[in-house]
C-alpha cells in the first residue's frame, strides 16, 4: 500500500491531532469564571441524582398510588434520603414529601461514665450486603455502577391497612430500603420505609456485639435522626405540638382535648415527649388542603422505650445537651447536619412558620445486656446482640380526602 | 520488519478513533464519583481554600501544633438536583479542644464561613488512627498478645469522647481485639493520642 512509510506516519499523526482537538474543543467551558480561582479546577456537575426508585402500589394490581425515591450513601450517615415524592392517585402529580433525611448521629453513652461514643461522627463504611441480607424477596443495591451492594429493597407486606364488619379487610404493603452501618462491635441498621398509603417509617436498629470489656454494662443508644420534610415543597411549611390534655381543663375529669399550638411559639427550640400527652409533632403546609377544607399534614408518631437525657460533655458546647430536648425544629440552613450542634443551631431562634424546616428527633433504646447477647467462652465474648429497634413514623394527615384504598 | 504495504485498513481506521475514544474515558474518569460525592479534585480544592483561612498569616495555628484534616462532606440542598457545590470540611485541633467545620462554595471557590467549636466530637483522621495502632504496638505490655495470635488478630479503633476539661483534647481512642467472629474481653487498651500514651487494664 504505502513503499515508504513516512507518509503513513503523517496521517496517522494529523488523524491523532485531530481527534485530541476534537476532544479539547468539546470539553465544556468552566461554569463560573472567576479570575482568583484555581486555573484548570471545575466543580463537578451537581444536577444529576444516581439513585431513583419508583414504586408502585399495590405490586399486583393495577397502579393505585405510587413513592419515588432518590437515596445516596455516605461515610458516617450511611443510608441518606435525598429526596421523596408520593403519588396519591395516576391522575394526580408527584407530591414532594422529604427532602434530606439521615441518621444524623448514634450517640452511646455507659452507665459507667465511659465510653462514650458518637458513631456518626466516626463515620463508619456500610457493610456489603449479600443474599443472606436481602432474604428470598429483596433486591441488592449499588449506589454506583459497578460497586458493591451495600442497600437492600425489599417490598413487604405490612399487614392489615384496615378491617370492617362491612366494608371488607385489606392488607397494606411498604417498600423498604435499609443499610448497615459498620461500626467496628456494632451493627447499625437504618431503615427507611415508604407505605402505599403515603407513610414513612424510620427505624434504626442496633445488633452486632456488645463491647468489649462492657458486655455486662448497660447503655443507651441514641438514633438522632434529621429530617428535612418538604411537604409540596420546601417552602410553606410550619410546625405545630399536638397533646392529648387529659383531664380536660374545664374540670370535668371524664373529658380530654386535643392541644395544638406552635411549636415552641413559632421558632426554633425543642420540645419534649410527654407520654401521659401522647405528644406529637405536625408539619402542616400553611396554604395546600385537602377536598374537605383540611390543611395537608404529616404528624410524627413516636414509637419509644423512653425519653433520653445526658449530661457529660462538660461546658461550654456540651454537645450531650442535644439531648434535652426529644423533638428540635430549626429553619433548614446550609452546613447544618450534626444532630450534635442541634441546640446551637435552635439558638438562632428564626422563625419556623411558613418556611423550609427541618425537623431532629431522638429515637432513643436502652440496652440492658442479658443472655441472648452472648456468653463468655475462653477469653472471648460469643454470640450476636440480637437487634434493638427504635424509630417513629411520618403519618399522613388530610393528605387524603377519604379513606384510602377504600372503593365502597 | 513492519510492512506498511500489508497494513491492514481496519487498523488504521483504529488508530485514527483512538484520541476520541481516550477524550471519553478522560471524560469518565473526571466522574467517577457520584455526583453527591466530592471529587478527589473538588477536595484538594476545597482544602486549599479553607486552608489558606484557617493557616494564614492570621491564624494562631502554628505549623508544629497537631491538627489534622478530619473529612469533607458535599452539603444537601433542599433537592437532589442541583448545582449547588458547598463542601464542609472538619479539622480537629488538639489544643483547645476544636472542631473546626469549614464551608466552602466550590462554584465560587471561596470560603463561606468557617467556625471552630470547643469540646465538639468529630472523628479521627486516618493518620491518627494509625498512631494509635502503632502505639499499642509498641507497647512491651501487649506484646505477648501480638505474639500469640500474630496476623489472625484484627485490631478496630473507636473514639470516646469524654474528659473532664472541655479544653483538653479529646483523643482517647478504645481499641478492639477481633479474633475471627469473637472480640476478645481483655485487655482493655485505652491509647490517648494527646499524650501518646497507652493505658492497658
Amino acid at each position: 500500500m504505502f513503499k515508504r512509510p513516512w507518509p503513513l506516519l503523517l496521517s496517522i499523526g494529523m488523524v491523532i491531532a485531530l481527534g485530541l482537538l476534537t476532544v479539547t474543543l468539546a470539553q465544556p467551558p468552566h461554569p463560573h469564571q472567576n479570575p482568583t480561582g484555581k486555573p484548570g479546577f471545575k466543580p463537578q456537575p451537581g444536577n444529576k441524582h444516581l439513585n431513583e426508585i419508583i414504586q408502585e402500589f399495590p405490586t399486583n394490581d393495577r397502579m393505585r398510588t405510587a413513592w419515588k425515591v432518590r437515596w445516596m450513601t455516605t461515610r458516617g450517615y450511611g443510608l441518606v434520603i435525598q429526596d421523596a415524592w408520593f403519588k396519591k392517585s395516576p391522575r394526580e402529580d408527584w407530591m414532594q414529601i422529604l427532602g434530606d433525611c439521615r441518621l444524623g448521629e448514634a450517640f452511646v453513652p455507659y452507665h459507667r461514665g465511659s465510653p462514650r461514643f458518637w458513631d456518626v461522627s466516626y463515620n463508619f463504611g456500610l457493610h456489603t450486603m449479600t443474599a443472606a441480607d436481602a432474604g428470598p424477596h429483596g433486591k441488592l443495591l449499588s449506589d454506583r455502577p459497578g460497586g458493591e451492594p451495600t442497600v437492600v429493597m425489599e417490598l413487604r407486606d405490612r399487614g392489615i391497612m384496615y378491617k370492617d364488619t362491612r366494608a371488607g379487610v385489606r392488607r397494606g404493603q411498604v417498600m423498604v430500603l435499609w443499610a448497615a452501618l459498620n461500626a467496628a462491635n456494632y451493627v447499625y441498621v437504618m431503615e427507611y420505609g415508604f407505605r402505599d398509603d403515603g407513610g414513612v417509617t424510620f427505624r434504626i436498629g442496633s445488633t452486632g456485639h456488645n463491647y468489649s470489656g462492657s458486655e455486662t454494662i448497660g447503655h443507651m443508644h441514641n438514633g438522632m435522626f434529621r429530617i428535612d420534610v418538604n411537604l409540596d415543597g420546601k417552602d410553606n411549611n410550619t410546625v405545630e405540638l399536638v397533646e392529648h390534655i387529659e383531664p380536660h381543663p374545664n374540670g370535668n375529669k371524664k373529658m380530654a382535648m386535643t392541644k395544638v399550638t406552635p411549636f415552641n411559639n413559632g421558632f426554633e427550640g425543642g420540645a419534649d415527649f410527654q407520654a401521659e400527652k401522647f405528644t406529637m409533632v405536625r408539619i402542616r403546609h400553611t396554604q395546600k388542603k385537602n377536598a374537605r377544607g383540611e390543611y395537608l399534614s404529616y404528624d410524627l408518631v413516636s414509637a419509644r422505650m423512653g425519653n433520653a437525657r445526658h449530661f457529660g460533655g462538660g461546658r461550654p458546647e456540651q454537645s450531650e445537651e442535644c439531648s434535652e430536648h426529644d423533638f428540635w425544629v430549626t429553619k433548614n440552613r446550609p452546613g447544618e447536619l450534626y444532630y450534635g450542634a442541634v441546640k446551637h443551631y435552635a439558638r438562632r431562634g428564626e422563625n419556623i412558620r411558613d418556611t423550609d424546616v427541618v425537623v431532629w428527633y431522638n429515637a432513643p433504646g436502652h440496652h440492658e445486656p442479658r443472655s441472648e447477647d452472648g456468653e463468655f467462652r475462653g477469653g472471648v465474648f460469643n454470640g450476636v446482640t440480637p437487634i434493638m429497634w427504635c424509630g417513629f413514623e411520618l403519618k399522613p394527615r388530610n393528605i387524603w380526602d377519604r379513606t384510602p384504598f377504600h372503593d365502597k | 520488519m513492519f510492512h506498511f504495504r500489508r497494513c491492514p485498513t481496519w487498523l488504521l481506521a483504529w488508530v485514527a478513533v483512538l484520541p476520541l475514544g481516550c477524550g471519553q474515558l478522560q471524560g469518565q474518569g473526571s466522574g467517577s464519583v457520584p455526583a453527591y460525592e466530592p471529587s478527589a479534585d473538588e477536595i484538594r480544592t476545597a482544602r486549599e481554600l479553607a486552608e489558606r483561612q484557617l493557616l494564614g498569616p492570621e491564624s494562631d495555628i502554628t505549623p508544629q501544633e497537631k491538627f489534622y484534616f478530619i473529612k469533607a462532606e458535599l452539603l444537601p440542598d433542599s433537592q437532589a438536583e442541583t448545582t449547588q457545590r458547598l463542601v464542609m470540611l472538619t479539622y480537629y485541633r488538639y489544643q483547645g479542644n476544636l472542631t473546626y467545620h469549614t464551608m466552602v462554595d466550590l462554584n465560587a471557590q471561596q470560603v463561606v464561613q468557617s467556625e471552630g467549636k470547643v469540646n465538639f466530637p468529630c472523628g479521627l483522621a486516618p493518620e491518627e488512627q494509625q498512631l494509635a495502632i502503632d502505639l499499642a504496638r509498641a507497647d512491651q505490655r501487649l506484646q505477648p498478645l501480638f505474639e500469640q495470635y500474630g496476623d489472625r488478630l484484627e485490631i478496630q479503633t473507636r473514639l470516646s469522647w469524654e474528659g473532664e476539661s472541655p479544653t483538653r483534647p479529646h483523643r482517647q481512642v478504645h481499641l478492639l481485639f477481633r479474633i475471627g467472629s469473637d472480640y476478645l474481653t481483655r485487655p482493655t487498651v485505652i491509647v490517648d493520642l494527646a499524650t501518646s500514651s497507652v493505658q492497658v487494664q
